[in-house]
């Protein structure tokens, strides 16, 4: 790691000569700031289809005829409507933000869109971007030695990753509520009692060490390292992940496994942890979960009765604990679908205006961001990039969306490249 | 001519013929009616002599017409109840076995002629003129009595071969290319028309109406048919010939033929065979790999054809012959076609069910991957050798190029059977196909290896005879002086002469020497990337000190590990990114295989970075065109310019990738003049690859000299490196690569460009010690050098050694620096002149280190599932890749789950996975790097601690070199050394064993459980899961259950009471989570 050069380059902002690098950000407007000090993206897998949930318009047929297919209702936000699915999340939209104008290019791809989704860039072979819970992570820390600060409740792949920013700003990740996260917890077979007999002999060992070569100071450093990871898998952090200290009709409340991982997630931005990325992958409900193409259209409102009694319980709860000001939630999806519907009843793909939900994080709630067409096939209001929906979120967040990361060969990177973040969200 | 007169016809059989019959409708001239009261043999007969109208040996056409009067009832159910037309080269009775042409219906089969009963039939020699299907084309058409028939003929007599067609007034049937039946060519002028009746009293009365031949021009010939393949195809020559001694001798020989597909039929007309070789058995897990002149691994012809024969000799008896393929086969015994295979079909989405699992219907039967077809057909034999032949295609579009699990097997019916081959080839159960499976692909890398090596004598010895010259020119530069000796330095080379210089002028000391063990065990992570093992330490110690460690050198060196771990670098300098689906995120090809083929085969590294660039070859079976794919970039050539730069000459065009470099002396034009070079012809500017101008937004102060959609032409942008002199052009490329390519890569490796020999040298010494001559390695800007003349020594070393990397890492090896007690600083974080390296830098071992060490200690295999996301091989490669099972670290890829479907996981690669990438190795290589992130982290030691890899190391299961230690017959003190030695590569020391001894001693004496039998059977992953059925809820929930199962660890031993067991993997834990084990000594 080049330090010389980056001090360099900082010390010389002010020259002429780095003046390519300072010119990046709109130094003259404030950036807004949100109240979030954590963040639980929940993360809709498969292209969450906005006309038939938050972003409704005429009913279709399933058919010829292009639009919903369900019926809408009225919500908490007056002249506002989503679909009749989402009865809960409506009650409590007042505590909400619709962005219904997002957009970007990357229809086709599942793996790309949500790579770009999560990094608000495509993939570039100079630099490899960090996911927008590595850059949460790194941005505000951990708030304690013995909390890892970015979870995920799903599977590890490429756009949750923390690219330039190395290892030690990704995640610890569980893909089941079941068995926990791999690491984290001791393995089934050693209790307490056998984990403190093992730190025994390995303790004598490293005296031994050092009584031997005591001045290596590598063995030194790396017994220290060791020490603050099994601080990490201490019992007040493992209790965090048994829901069995909650009480049951709040459990009940939740609902299924997504439900339950999102109480979960409650409980995570408790204990400090600062991105918690919950990943509603379960297909067994219709088969393709999000992605209804075809006949996975046929059960898709079972998935969207899951989500909505797990989110609107999450806000519910949330602001029970007095946490919901400081917490920002976010529905996010790669991408969304057409009002037109395939040959078998299901719907394609649509990048061009789809929708994210954001609740918390001490936004102006109770409003809607842009907006599609009456048919809802195209943006008429407000297009929102991925950088520009980053910004937003980071802004919310606290953290400036300009601020420029450097790679570890020097190269700066801003946070977002150009985000423009809803002004009209913030105080 | 069409006139019938009495005259010129000759009857066979009694007949009664009406001349004066009326003409048949559409006809002028009256028909001939027949009526023939004699059982056999009925006909007309009538010879067509040549005239100058017609000469019956060249092309021509006969048609008539013709009508069925007699009586139907007459007429079926006994062979000799037939009709035939046909043409003879003398007068003949019925048709037979010389009979050229034939059009004909026969009512029933009798013994030995099976026919198409009751249907209109054209004859088809296909290798006998037996009168049965084989040889009879069906038409389909049954005889209608009363309606007017038209036949026509059209004949080439010099090629023996016609064209018939069929008409009943309704429906019609027309078939070309049938063979005469006698298989003699030329004239057979005399023409028959009749039949066959069974009874004397038969009526079949017929009318023969206008018979019209015309000539043909000589140059319309009928063109042969393609034979069909229901007569197994002759031996044939071949290209090559197997010479590598694992493919060389076995009962069954294969053969491998391309381009053989024509349309639906394989033409098997002057073909020759591409490759043969030897197996012991009639199974293929494996094919040979097809090599360049140059040892690049090549794509056969989509698909190819795979033949296998082998001499079949049992006692006489009933046998059931057992197929598995996955697309099209055919199985011959002898001659005869007893068994085919359908093709495969491609598939597309993810919709399936997960199949059901098999049933065997022979107990303890191995059962084939789901996606195989399995058909039997029971055979009479008598005990003579019989040839059996299988015919298989393999690949195809849409489908993988690989055998699957192809097999042919025999047995007795209701019993095991065997794999076809001598009478000793194994048994067709689990146990003995996954040895033989295991086997076969030990014997075809051998044979690879071989093969390719080959393959490129020629261009090897091009190489060296180049290298010979290189020498020459070096010995002609001004030598570089050693520098003088300073006392009371220790020097083992000439390595140390140059570092002892700058020591003395720091008055800095050098550390002491490391002792022989722990020098061992660096050297063996330096070499092959894995910790000694027991016994290569006992050898280590049993010679004598003074030249252990140069032998250890030797040793190592030649160790074929040597290859493994130099893949792992080059992946990350280079970029190797494959996807394993649907490869949407700047990925690039395998060429990770090519890399390891080269550092195994020792190619001299100015080869195979000359080949790098050249990116010729295969793309999905890992050659280095492999290197060029990046996939979803708008400028590949681009990108790979920047990679090449910073691998090769230490010249970072990253930064001029979208504009000019704003702190590097590079334009935006470099980056895509070198881009054009690779490219081979001039490219223009992607808009997408240029800085753009945000409304609100101040202008970006960089500067951009391109504008987009501007040309750019091939171009050296590098020429302060190297020129295109005299020396240059000898550098032996490839013929068949863009010029502009092939230039490009004799400027990046000529020995005038010596900014390479430099950069490749301060890599590999960064590598040993922990920082280069030259900070970043990538990245020569401004650089400062520590220590140039041994820079450039070693520079000029490499280069007169024809740039060997072994000769290179043995100088550093052998030098007294090398060999001393780690330093603790960062080499590549101290400033240029403080760079003394008088010692290696104190490191950890790197993720792969760890990863291989720790299967390695613990004797157990990785136990992945297959890096292939369609195991059923029914989508295209470049989609969904296969990567294989992996056995080294390099070997793993990212998973590609951004789907985030169990379905889609694969537990076991995801919990190595998981400890390769927290320990800095990088699932998706988008960029080149050179140093790693893998600063030390809680995350990394909790991981080891608790996570599945580390449990399944400890875990003393069934297959764990542990166990067995364990359970030998020895003093605790001695098992207690034995482990140190394993983990650790050292004996323990007094206290050490006294804490060992006092934690196990209790359970000791009594750890064994007497009459256990070690369970060998191996849990392996699900096979039926894939893209096919990613969306089933069963493959979602199967996944689910593996990754449940996996954390709960191998499955204990039960020959060791759990007490004892427990905590000697207390034991081993602790050994695992010592700082001394993750630290290089």
């Amino acid at each position: 790691m080049n330090l010389n050069r980056r001090e360099f380059l900082k010390a010389s902002a002010a020259t002429a000569f780095a003046a390519p690098l300072a010119g990046l950000a709109d130094t003259a407007k404030p950036v807004p700031k949100g109240k979030a000090e954590a963040c639980i993206f929940l993360w809709m897998g498969g292209g969450m289809a906005q006309i038939d949930t938050f972003d409704p318009k005429g009913r279709g047929d399933g058919k010829k005829v292009s639009g919903c297919a369900y019926n809408t209702i009225d919500t908490a936000i007056p002249g506002v409507k989503v679909t009749e699915h989402l009865r809960q999340t409506a009650a409590v939209l007042d505590r909400c933000v619709l962005l219904r104008s997002l957009s970007h290019e990357q229809s086709a791809e599942h793996g790309a869109a949500t790579y770009l989704v999560h990094t608000a860039r495509k993939p570039s072979e100079t630099v490899v971007y960090p996911s927008i819970g590595s850059v949460v992570a790194h941005q505000l820390g951990p708030r304690s030695e013995s909390v890892p600060p970015y979870v995920v409740m799903g599977y590890p792949n490429i756009a949750r990753d923390p690219g330039f920013l190395g290892p030690q700003h990704g995640y610890v990740y569980l893909t089941q509520l079941e068995t926990g996260p791999n690491g984290l917890i001791r393995p089934p077979d050693v209790d307490i009692a056998r984990q403190q007999r093992r730190e025994g002999l390995l303790g004598a060992w490293q005296k031994e060490l050092a009584r031997r070569n005591p001045a290596d100071k590598a063995a030194a450093a790396q017994s220290e390292i060791s020490r603050r990871g099994f601080k990490m898998a201490g019992p007040e952090f493992m209790n965090v992940f048994d829901l069995a200290h909650e009480p049951k009709t709040l459990r009940e409340n939740y609902g299924g496994e997504f439900g339950q991982r999102c109480l979960l997630a409650r409980r995570l931005v408790q204990s400090g942890v600062r991105f918690v990325e919950v990943s509603f992958n379960l297909n067994f409900i219709n088969g393709t979960g999000w992605d209804t193409h075809n006949e996975g259209q046929r059960d898709q409102h079972k998935l969207i009765q899951e989500l909505d009694r797990a989110f609107a319980t999450l806000v519910l709860d949330l602001e029970r604990h007095k946490l919901l000001e400081k917490t920002l939630v976010v529905i996010a999806t790669e991408f969304g679908r057409p009002p037109g519907f395939d040959s078998r009843g299901g719907r394609g793909h649509q990048s061009q205006g789809f929708t994210s939900v954001l609740a918390g994080g001490g936004l102006r709630s109770g409003q809607v961001v842009g907006a599609t067409d009456d048919g809802g096939g195209k943006i008429a209001e407000h297009p929102l990039t991925m950088p520009d929906y980053h910004a937003t979120m980071y802004c919310a967040l606290g953290i400036n969306p300009h601020k420029r990361l450097y790679t570890p060969d020097d190269r700066p990177v801003p946070i977002t490249d150009f985000g423009r973040p809803a002004e009209k969200l913030f105080a | 001519m069409s006139a019938i007169s009495a005259a010129e016809w000759q009857t066979v059989g009694a007949a009664k013929t009406n001349f004066t019959g009326k003409p048949l409708a559409g006809d002028t001239a009256p028909a001939l009616s027949t009526h023939f009261t004699n059982a056999g043999s009925r006909a007309l007969r009538r010879t067509f002599a040549k005239t100058t109208a017609f000469d019956p040996a060249k092309p021509h056409r006969i048609e008539w017409r013709w009508r069925f009067d007699g009586k139907p009832g007459d007429f079926g159910n006994s062979f000799n109840d037939r009709i035939n037309f046909f043409a003879a080269d003398q007068p003949q009775g019925g048709s037979n076995a010389s009979s050229s042409w034939i059009i004909g219906l026969a009512t029933a089969s009798e013994p030995g002629r099976e026919v198409h009963e009751g249907k209109w039939f054209f004859f088809d020699r296909q290798d006998d003129g037996d009168f049965k299907k084989e040889n009879m084309i069906n038409t389909g058409l049954s005889l209608v009595p009363g309606a007017i028939y038209s036949f026509s003929v059209t004949v080439d007599p010099a090629a023996g071969v016609y064209s018939a067609t069929i008409h009943d007034g309704a429906r019609s049937f027309t078939e070309t290319g049938l063979h005469f039946r006698n298989d003699r060519k030329g004239a057979h002028p005399v023409l028959h028309f009749g039949g066959s009746a069974s009874n004397a009293g038969d009526d079949h009365s017929f009318s023969l109406g206008e018979i019209r031949i015309t000539s043909l021009a000589e140059n319309a010939p009928i063109v042969a048919k393609q034979p069909r393949e229901t007569k197994s195809p002759k031996p044939v020559a071949t290209d090559f010939k197997e010479t590598a001694p694992s493919l060389a001798s076995g009962s069954v020989q294969v053969q491998i033929f391309e381009d053989l597909v024509k349309g639906a039929e394989l033409d098997f007309e002057n073909a020759r065979a591409i490759t043969e070789y030897r197996e012991p058995a009639m199974a293929f897990t494996r094919l040979p790999v097809k090599y360049s002149a140059n040892a690049l691994a090549l794509d056969r012809s989509s698909p190819f054809v795979l033949i296998a024969r082998t001499e079949l000799t049992r006692p006489a008896g009933e046998y059931k012959l057992r197929v598995r393929a996955r697309g099209a086969a055919r199985l011959f015994l002898g001659d005869k076609l007893v068994l085919t295979t359908k093709p495969q079909k491609t598939a597309s989405d993810g919709h399936e069910d997960v199949p059901e699992p098999g049933k065997p219907d022979v107990a303890g039967l191995h059962l084939a991957h789901y996606s195989h077809q399995e058909t039997t057909v029971t055979v009479k034999l008598d005990g003579s050798p019989r040839t059996v032949t299988l015919v298989a295609l393999i690949g195809g579009k849409g489908l993988v190029p690989t055998p699957g699990e192809l097999s042919v097997a025999i047995g007795k019916l209701g019993e095991l059977p065997q794999l076809l081959g001598a009478p000793d080839a194994p048994l067709l159960n689990d146990e003995a196909w996954e040895n033989f499976a295991s086997t076969q692909s030990e014997r075809h890398a051998l044979a690879d290896t071989h093969r390719r090596r080959e393959a490129s004598t020629a261009v090897t010895a091009a190489w060296q005879r180049y290298h010979a010259q290189v020498r020459e020119h070096t010995r002609g530069l001004p030598p570089i002086p050693l520098p003088a000796l300073v006392a009371g330095l220790p020097e083992f080379n000439a390595i140390d002469r140059f570092l002892n210089a700058h020591l003395a002028i720091a008055k800095a000391k050098p550390t002491a020497l490391t002792d022989d063990l722990e020098f061992l065990r660096r050297l063996s992570l330096d070499t092959i990337g894995l910790l000694p093992t027991p016994n290569e330490i006992r050898s280590f110690l049993a010679e004598p000190p003074a030249s252990r460690r140069e032998r250890a050198i030797t040793r190592l060196l030649a160790h074929p590990g040597w290859a493994d771990h130099w893949v792992s670098y080059w992946q990350d300098a280079l970029a190797e990114n494959p996807g394993i689906v649907k490869a949407d995120l700047n990925n690039s090809g395998p060429f990770r295989w090519w890399l390891h083929q080269s550092f195994s085969d020792g190619l001299p590294f100015d080869r195979l970075v000359a080949e790098l660039v050249q990116m010729e070859g295969s793309l999905v079976q890992g050659a280095p065109a492999a290197f060029r794919m990046a996939s979803l970039n708008d400028a590949p050539m681009a990108a790979k310019a920047d990679v090449l730069a910073q691998a090769f000459l230490g010249e970072k065009l990253s930064c001029a990738r979208c504009h000019d470099a704003p702190d590097h002396p590079h334009k935006q034009g470099d980056t895509f003049s070198l881009a054009a070079m690779l490219e081979g012809k001039p490219l223009k500017l992607p808009s997408s690859s240029t800085v753009p101008v945000v409304e609100g937004f101040r202008k970006p102060k960089v500067t951009i000299t391109l504008k987009p959609g501007q040309s750019l032409d091939p171009h050296w942008p590098f020429a302060q490196h190297a020129k295109p002199t005299q020396l240059a052009s000898l550098v032996p490329v490839s013929a068949t690569a863009p010029a502009t390519r092939s230039e490009a890569a004799r400027l990046f490796v000529t020995p005038d460009n010596a900014r390479f020999a430099k950069v490749v040298v301060n890599r590999v010494w960064k590598r040993y010690f922990g920082g280069g001559f030259v900070e970043p390695a990538e990245d020569w800007n401004n650089a400062r050098v520590s220590n140039p003349e041994l820079l450039d020594w070693l520079a000029r070393e490499f280069t007169a050694s024809g740039y060997d990397l072994k000769v290179l890492a043995r100088l550093v090896f052998s030098s007294h620096a090398y060999q001393r007690r780690p330093v603790d600083v960062s080499w590549a974080d101290t400033r240029a002149e403080d760079r003394l390296f008088n010692g290696p830098a104190r490191h950890r071992l790197s993720a792969e280190q760890l990863v291989d060490s720790l299967f390695l200690i613990a004797g157990k295999e990785f136990g992945c599932e297959e890096l292939n996301t369609s195991p059923a091989g029914n989508r295209p490669l470049e989609t969904f890749l296969n990567l294989g099972v992996p056995r080294r670290a390099w070997e793993f890829a990212a998973t590609m789950n951004e789907r985030d479907r169990p379905s889609l996981a694969k537990p076991v690669v995801q919990s190595i996975v998981d400890v390769l990438t927290t320990y800095g190795w990088r699932q998706s290589r988008q960029t080149p790097r050179t140093t790693r992130a893998d600063a030390p982290s809680p995350m990394q030691t909790l991981l080891l601690a608790n996570g599945v890899v580390g449990t399944r190391i400890t875990r003393l299961s069934d297959d764990s070199a542990f166990t067995e230690m364990a359970l030998k017959e020895q003093s605790l003190e001695a098992l207690v050394a034995e482990t140190f030695l394993r983990v650790l590569g050292r004996p323990p020391s007094a206290n050490e064993t006294e804490t060992a001894a006092t934690y196990l001693k209790s359970s000791h004496a009594t750890r064994a459980v007497g009459g256990v039998v070690k369970q060998t059977k191996k849990l392996r992953p699900d096979n039926r899961i894939g893209w096919a059925n990613h969306l089933s809820t069963e493959a979602n929930a199967i996944r689910m259950e593996e990754e449940r199962r996996l954390r709960m660890g191998d499955e204990p031993t039960k020959r060791l009471r759990p007490e004892f067991r427990e905590r000697y993997e207390d034991f081993l834990w602790s050994l695992l989570n010592t700082p001394e084990f993750i630290l290089v000594p």
